[in-house]
């Protein structure tokens, strides 16, 4: 995963525990749940300036 | 005299768009930083130790890159919006547009992350934690209805069908 090499090479203060934290298994989950209200609200916003 | 009317879409867009940016980071840094009350995956992996608040951070850090990114976004569109002659220059539709933005960000945010998925409480410790979720989402909707009735009056005010000034009007209004 391009995210997880980029930590490894930049990331100074991660140890594995953190990246462990980081990337187990409901990180793709998180990933949408921190994506989402961004795209939907987008979205909506798009719908209305539209209409008016 | 020309007759066209005003276009208020692209104004719309880009203080909405804005607002979302703004509005995340209102939520990041006052909330999330400031407040301390929650940090982005607080409910499911609480901050108590280093390890769980370094993991937190990573989230937090993501939250606002996309605040940052949807801000850059906002600012691209007000810049083409600006330079659009059937575009008003209407402070209040601005201003509304930007409440829109936050309030619409604030209760998706608030239905996705604090009642669907659960990943933090507006309040994470306390004994009300639902009392102050809800509370969230009527501030945000209070926003996003304060928005909306700016956005009216912005239009109002340049009227439905108002002429479009002329490129001497246009001249004469940067001056």
């Amino acid at each position: 995963m391009l995210l997880d090499t980029l930590l490894q090479l930049a990331c100074t203060t991660c140890d594995d525990e953190v990246q462990t934290g980081i990337f187990d298994e409901r990180f793709p989950l998180l990933l949408v749940g921190m994506g989402a209200p961004f795209l939907v609200a987008s979205a909506l916003v798009w719908l209305i300036q539209r209409r008016i | 005299m020309e007759h066209r009317t005003w276009t208020f879409g692209p104004l719309v867009a880009a203080g909405a768009v804005l607002g979302i940016g703004m509005g995340g980071f209102v939520d990041g840094i006052v909330l999330h930083q400031i407040l301390q009350w929650h940090e982005m995956i607080s409910a499911w992996r609480p901050p108590l130790t280093l390890l769980d608040k370094s993991v937190n951070m990573f989230w937090d850090g993501l939250f606002h890159a996309f605040t940052w990114t949807t801000t850059a976004v906002g600012l691209g569109l007000l810049w083409r919006a600006k330079g659009r002659p059937d575009v008003p220059h209407s402070g209040k539709a601005f201003l509304g547009s930007l409440l829109l933005g936050w309030g619409i960000f604030n209760v998706v945010e608030g239905v996705i992350d604090h009642h669907l998925l659960n990943v933090h409480n507006v309040k994470e410790i306390s004994e009300h934690q639902t009392a102050w979720n809800l509370g969230f989402l009527a501030v945000s909707a209070g926003l996003l209805a304060i928005g909306w009735a700016l956005i009216q009056r912005g239009r109002r005010d340049f009227g439905s069908a108002a002429p479009l000034p002329q490129p001497p009007d246009l001249v004469a209004a940067h001056r």
